[in-house]
């Protein structure tokens, strides 16, 4: 497994009552990525730091660094605030389209061919305000028009329970398997973001095993949650079990993809709580390719299977 | 029954992803309230939204016809502040703070209100081991005397929150609230009741406030609505509808005559509609509740019995089809 991070942390944070960190350009941000013992690659932003893989190739390459995904943003434009991909408005509907359009060009101009996309506008916040039957469909649509135009793309779908909406249109990894496969193309997939997941469950092993049930194509964030919320906290520093059970999946699923970082610095140097991310995450990796690994095998054997 | 909005809710708001609605003055803000029908109170923000002047905003108010239902002091936003205010370790941060707490108090009087209310928002932690417990308390309830022993005619209201900015606050619940209002000592400690702050910590709202009357600290009330999960300043009712009955049902055996302060965020929404709503609606409910025969309740409250309550809420609310029923503002 490969140690990625997403590079908008690096920059200016903020949350409803106050600012974090100075605004920096992208290539300050690949910068500082590289400087992080471990990081091999680097997840961008689409359309907000990253227009053209000009922008990046250069920087990219004096560092080292691939492009593990181009997330696509369909959520910062106003004309998003009551949904984009499922909203009833078809100019809005095309907006989105254009966006994951770029995003898909901008991917393989980088080489990655994966764009992933947490569609976080979509959702509600009051019972009545939805038709949640209607929204549905419009996000299947909607997902299947943008991933059919670019076949050579994966689309990698993303769950959160919530933020900016009281509730997500995908809001579980069941859903995003289900999203995924009622779009029914070969490549949809799910971006696992183990924090959502441990936010709504307090588990990331088992949803994950859902995701891996599916056979979909799959790709990985990292963070930990706390509190009923989607705080992006360090891996591990709050679930240390079931971090080290969900890298046993990974293991256990041969998995040699990217581990991108979704940790949100906010008041700590975000160099050190990345540093920190993957020094976990890499003993415990250690730890379950030593003793580790044969120990949660055997004890999965003794324990009644799970189905 | 009295309505005020935290001048806040008007005007650009913002979450982690996203900005909503343009941004206003403070004058601009007072306006809009003015015309919202219902409302005759603003709770206004310092240092960042009032006027340096404290002549100009309360020529300001008395134009739109406002009152100050109190001054809410920010101690969060500052860069100072991130790690910690009244808890900071920082003997330099905690008397900023307290300074902060002490200006809000100068205004208030100087603009004839009557009090201040305070949420220690970036008080608290984010990660196991990350802070003293005991030494936090301890500098919170020092921080809070020396603030509110500073203009003690205007009593310094403390709101719990269970989380953000921080993961877990340290003034997380009503019961912390009141002792540290007791802790305090100084007699003009209150405590801000947020229903949603309530809801989403796991209280129920009603108890808390019968709890925090109890204690015989004054209180004051903040209204909206949220899922349980997260503090999401909806509409009043609008998730919880015989919770925040039961809140107004509290309120009035006790009395309160205060304001009802509208803490709502309009993010996707019409913000003049918006509090027409949580205005008009929680009126249309303290009206029922001024009608029905309370001593009804009384009884069976005393008893525990829940079913006539209840058939009494599915009489009242829920009209049959057949018979007309007004709708519209």
């Amino acid at each position: 497994m490969r140690h990625a991070v997403l590079t908008p942390f690096f920059g200016r944070l903020r949350d409803r009552f106050a600012e974090y960190h100075e605004p920096i350009p992208i290539g300050e941000k690949i910068r500082r990525a590289a400087g992080i013992p471990g990081v091999e690659g680097v997840e961008l932003i689409y359309p907000d730091e990253c227009r053209e893989a000009v922008e990046v190739r250069e920087t990219l390459d004096r560092h080292g660094l691939e492009v593990a995904a181009v997330n696509v943003n369909l959520k910062g434009e106003p004309a998003f605030q009551r949904g984009a991909l499922s909203s009833p408005d078809p100019a809005v509907r095309a907006r989105a389209l254009e966006l994951i359009a770029g995003a898909q060009r901008l991917a393989a101009e980088l080489g990655c061919y994966r764009v992933t996309c947490a569609p976080l506008a979509d959702g509600y916040d009051y019972s009545l305000q939805t038709d949640y039957r209607l929204g549905w469909r419009r996000t299947v649509e909607t997902f299947g028009e943008a991933s059919a135009r670019a076949p050579e793309i994966t689309l990698h779908i993303e769950h959160k329970p919530a933020d900016p909406r009281t509730r997500g249109l995908v809001d579980t990894a069941s859903k995003a398997v289900r999203l995924a496969k009622d779009i029914g193309l070969p490549n949809v997939g799910v971006t696992f973001n183990a924090g959502h997941a441990l936010c709504t469950d307090g588990t990331a092993a088992a949803p994950f095993a859902e995701v891996l049930a599916s056979g979909l194509p799959y790709y990985v964030h990292c963070g930990d949650a706390a509190n009923g919320w989607d705080w992006d906290l360090i891996a591990g520093s709050h679930h240390p079990w079931q971090w080290a059970e969900f890298l046993f999946y990974l293991r256990e699923a041969r998995y040699t993809g990217w581990l991108t970082a979704d940790t949100f610095p906010v008041r700590q140097d975000a160099m050190e709580v990345f540093a920190a991310n993957i020094c976990l995450t890499n003993k415990i990796l250690a730890w379950l390719d030593g003793r580790g690994l044969p120990m949660m095998e055997a004890l999965a054997q003794c324990l009644p299977p799970l189905a | 029954m009295k309505h005020a909005i935290i001048t806040a809710f008007l005007g650009r708001l913002r979450d982690r992803f996203c900005e909503y609605q343009e941004p206003l003055t403070i004058e601009q803000k007072l306006e809009t309230m003015g015309r919202i029908p219902g409302v005759s109170g603003a709770e206004v923000v310092f240092p960042y939204e009032v006027e340096p002047s404290p002549q100009t905003m309360r020529a300001h108010l008395d134009r739109f016809k406002l009152e100050v239902s109190a001054v809410n002091v920010n101690i969060k936003a500052d860069p100072d502040f991130v790690y910690g205010s009244l808890t900071s370790p920082d003997p330099k941060v905690r008397a900023k703070a307290v300074d902060f707490i002490k200006g809000a108090k100068d205004y208030a009087a100087a603009i004839g209100a009557d009090k201040v209310t305070c949420c220690p928002l970036s008080d608290g932690y984010d990660y196991s081991f990350q802070t003293d417990y005991r030494r936090a308390w301890e500098r919170m309830v020092e921080a809070v005397r020396e603030a509110a022993s500073h203009q003690s005619q205007i009593p310094l209201f403390m709101e719990y929150k269970p989380s953000e900015t921080r993961v877990h606050c340290t003034l997380d619940s009503a019961a912390k609230t009141i002792l540290l209002a007791d802790a305090v000592g100084t007699g003009n400690v209150g405590v801000t009741i947020d229903i949603g702050h309530s809801i989403y910590g796991g209280e129920t709202p009603a108890e808390a406030l019968a709890h925090v009357a109890m204690s015989g600290h004054p209180f004051y009330v903040h209204i909206n609505d949220n899922n349980g999960k997260w503090d999401w300043d909806l509409m009043a009712g609008t998730c919880n509808l015989w919770g925040y009955l039961e809140v107004l049902y509290y309120l009035m055996e006790l009395g309160y005559d205060g304001w009802i302060t509208s803490d709502t965020s309009p993010v996707r929404l019409d913000p003049i509609e918006v509090f027409a709503f949580n205005v008009r609606f929680t009126n249309r409910l303290w009206e029922w509740l001024e009608r029905t025969d309370r001593e009804f309740i009384r009884r069976h409250l005393e008893r525990h019995e829940f079913l006539p309550i209840l058939k009494l809420l599915e009489q009242q609310f829920f009209v049959p089809a057949d018979l007309p029923v007004a709708v519209g503002r």
